[in-house]
């Protein structure tokens, strides 16, 4: 019997040019979609993980370096698009890797969501150089105006929305250090060995017409907060029947018959990402500038803006603590953070720690109702998209977030407002 | 937890956070930025001013000031091109007292010399004010102090000085206030009466915000004070280590300079400081600290750092399970377990 996974890499690594991988996925996209319409998926959907090169502009290293220490060759097949070819083991064609700038790139495979997330996930792991695109749930929030503004009233879009009070225990219920990595599953089947949750966990699909969406969300949100925590949202094809679905960690799956379309939508939120991640840094980015003047010498001057999260109910003690423990009691956490935390009151922590993810500084203070962090210039503004898309999935899917004094949610409105929805000549 | 909240408002480090925290753009209910709101901004953290020529020929023999100062802070209102020179005292003064010198200097170039001092806009375009953050039982004693100042100056020489005033920090309840009077409220353009509630906190907690500058060698503080921001400042020097060893692909060698470890820990403050026994002692802090952690981590990993005099502290990591392994140790040290209220004993030979 032929290996499944050694026919895709036979066919990625027959594939020699833009025009001829634009072809193939868009026939494979076309393909998948018949045996969706059919229920009878025969090979797996085409999926793009959406990741960021951080790093200082300056310092920043080359992709194919960075994948090379990680065993990954990159085969240039066009201008800044590549075959990726895994070189451990027996060695295997992941998929393409299409440079969108300098600092975001696409990878787009046609493995198996298990594999295909594990690869990535373990990519991002195991360099400091990258990180995945975070939409947190107030992205998402403004996101799905876009999308209903693209779409017709009667189109159906697909929003999922996850939420779990991790830290909120009222059970002898305790997370051991292995499930620390673990992530919630987006997929709604539980299967027989599905824990019993005794704290709030909230995990459903929403599937309706735009102009029913449109005309509930925002109510039914007011009235239950872990609607505020969108996960995915799948934008409407324009061109036929699926669209695209985004999930939080920047992965895109294309559930309709085109891959330039799929394409295209990716583009377009990765330009508003770009743009919110500009703005976000240079509002955040705490630095002393010097400024030199004639008379008397250099002036220190204080730039940034602190970053406030602020939480539509306070914390209990408990939740509050566990919190606390459960992130720098162990040098394996969900936030993957690392600090000692100073105590300066029952409910109130500060920590001069460190990001763990890009390995950089970040200062923060907790209590029951905020969170704070000064981001030194030089720290990603990822850094602060992944924590608002942590806190909204784990402690509470209402917070509100701000940079300075101006509204995260203003601010990702603003960048998708500037940004036009068409694909790259 | 039971803070002693006269002390904390009288500590000039937390003055100086207190400061740059209220000039800062945020939502927070717990924090009232009371300066960013009236449009007042940051113009420079620790400048040196220094008094023109002219001036100095003029005071020379008169009065008893310094020929330049380095006050905390000073504000900038642009909409009334206005400067706030913001010094931060544990206490009030005499006008006999050695501090004295510093504020004569301070009134003089807060006065219509402004502008050249601060090498900004022509003659008399800009207008100063002289304040002092201060504990708020101690505000009258040094108003009279400043009174007394302006008006020696005024007597003794041909010069002007400017505006002055206090604004005094005291606990309440479950607050700490700032108060002024109304004149700083007019200069300033502030948007509130005093007293205004700057920070709002809980039982039992202690009122202090994220310190932006966590050291300063040479403020005044209790030992208590001391020992919490000698912890940040170790905190801030462990995390930049961190920060740099995680992020190496190995096989690496990092070096880490302790200058470049204070200036770091102290968004770049540490630079600026012109006491140089006191930056000695700092970087002699800082050097005992990377000995703490060097012998904090397995004998067999010991040999991967190092001290050479000339260049810093170098970690040798040859490959990812010295690496992981050196990560995972530092990782698991805390700086709150050695003793934060050691002196520094400087030697002849000591050159860090």
């Amino acid at each position: 019997m032929l290996n499944p996974d050694m026919d895709i890499s036979k066919e990625i690594k027959s594939i020699t040019s833009r025009s001829k991988m634009i072809r193939y996925l868009d026939g494979y996209s076309a393909e998948r979609m018949e045996e969706l319409n059919e229920r009878k998926m025969k090979r797996p959907l085409v999926k793009s993980y959406m990741l960021e090169h951080v790093g200082d502009n300056g310092t920043q290293r080359k992709l194919t370096d960075i994948l090379s220490t990680l065993k990954v060759e990159v085969q240039e097949i066009d201008k800044n698009l590549y075959r990726v070819l895994d070189t451990k083991e027996n060695g295997e064609y992941m998929g393409f890797i299409e440079v969108l700038t300098p600092r975001y790139f696409v990878f787009y495979t046609l493995h198996h969501s298990d594999k295909a997330d594990k690869w990535v996930k373990n990519l991002v792991f195991s360099s400091p150089d990258l990180d995945h695109v975070w939409l947190s749930g107030l992205t998402f929030n403004v996101l799905w105006q876009r999308v209903a503004q693209l779409t017709k009233p009667h189109r159906y879009v697909s929003i999922l929305f996850v939420h779990e009070s991790i830290y909120q225990i009222d059970s002898e219920l305790r997370e051991d250090e292995s499930d620390q990595d673990k992530e919630i599953s987006l997929s709604l089947d539980e299967g027989d060995t599905a824990e019993i949750v005794e704290r709030r966990a909230s995990k459903f699909r929403l599937v309706d017409k735009v102009s029913v969406v449109q005309a509930k969300l925002s109510k039914l949100q007011e009235l239950y907060s872990p609607l505020y925590a969108i996960s995915q949202l799948r934008f409407p094809s324009p061109v036929g029947r699926g669209g695209h679905d985004f999930y939080d960690n920047g992965k895109v799956t294309n559930r309709s018959g085109n891959f330039r379309d799929h394409r295209s939508h990716i583009l377009y939120v990765q330009r508003i990402y770009d743009q919110l991640m500009k703005m976000t840094e240079e509002k955040a980015w705490y630095s002393t500038f010097k400024e030199t003047v004639t008379v008397p010498g250099q002036f220190q001057k204080l730039i940034g803006s602190p970053v406030t999260i602020l939480f539509s109910e306070p914390l209990n003690k408990e939740t509050f603590d566990y919190w606390i423990k459960s992130t720098f009691g162990r040098i394996n956490n969900r936030f993957r953070l690392w600090g000692n935390p100073i105590r300066l009151g029952p409910k109130k922590v500060h920590v001069y720690g460190v990001d763990k993810h890009l390995w950089k500084p970040i200062f923060l203070e907790f209590t029951d109702r905020h969170l704070v962090a000064i981001v030194p210039k030089g720290t990603c503004g990822n850094t602060i998209h992944r924590l608002i898309c942590n806190i909204q999935k784990y402690i509470d899917p209402a917070a509100k977030a701000y940079i300075g004094d101006t509204e995260y949610q203003t601010m990702v409105d603003k960048s998708s407002k500037g940004v036009k929805y068409e694909p790259e000549s | 937890m039971n803070p002693n909240l006269e002390e904390i408002c009288k500590d000039p480090l937390f003055q100086l956070n207190l400061a740059l925290w209220i000039s800062q753009p945020h939502p927070s209910p717990h924090i009232y930025p009371l300066f960013y709101k009236s449009g007042l901004n940051i113009y420079s953290i620790g400048p040196s001013l220094a008094l023109p020529p002219d001036i100095r020929l003029e005071v020379s023999g008169k009065i008893n000031c310094q020929d330049s100062g380095r006050p905390d802070l000073v504000l900038e209102l642009k909409s009334k091109k206005t400067f706030c020179v913001l010094e931060c005292k544990t206490s009030s003064f005499s006008s006999q007292s050695s501090t004295s010198k510093q504020a004569r200097t301070f009134l003089l170039i807060t006065g219509p010399i402004i502008s050249e001092v601060l090498g900004i806009g022509g003659k008399r375009e800009n207008q100063g004010i002289l304040c002092y953050f201060i504990g708020a039982h101690d505000t009258g004693l040094m108003e009279t102090t400043l009174e007394n100042l302006a008006k020696e100056i005024k007597c003794k020489t041909s010069l002007r000085v400017g505006k002055f005033g206090c604004f005094g920090i005291k606990p309440s309840k479950l607050t700490v206030v700032l108060e002024y009077s109304d004149h700083i409220k007019s200069f300033l353009n502030l948007v509130k009466d005093s007293p205004v509630d700057i920070i709002k906190f809980e039982e039992d907690t202690d009122p202090r915000p994220l310190y932006f500058i966590p050291y300063d060698p040479n403020v005044e503080q209790t030992e208590q004070e001391q020992k919490l921001c000698r912890r940040i400042l170790f905190e801030r020097i462990l995390s930049q280590v961190i920060s740099q060893i995680g992020g190496v692909t190995t096989p690496a060698s990092i070096t880490f300079t302790t200058g470049e470890l204070l200036s770091s820990a102290t968004l770049g403050l540490y630079e600026i400081w012109e006491d140089a026994k006191a930056k000695k002692n700092m970087r002699k802090l800082v050097n005992n600290f990377l000995t703490h952690l060097k012998k904090s981590v397995d004998v067999s990993l010991r040999g991967c750092i190092r001290y050479e005099r000339q260049r810093g502290w170098i970690f040798d990591l040859e490959n990812n399970e010295i690496h992981e392994e050196l990560l995972r140790q530092l990782q698991r040290f805390k700086p709150e377990n050695l003793d934060l209220s050691e002196q520094i004993q400087l030697t002849l030979f000591n050159n860090f």
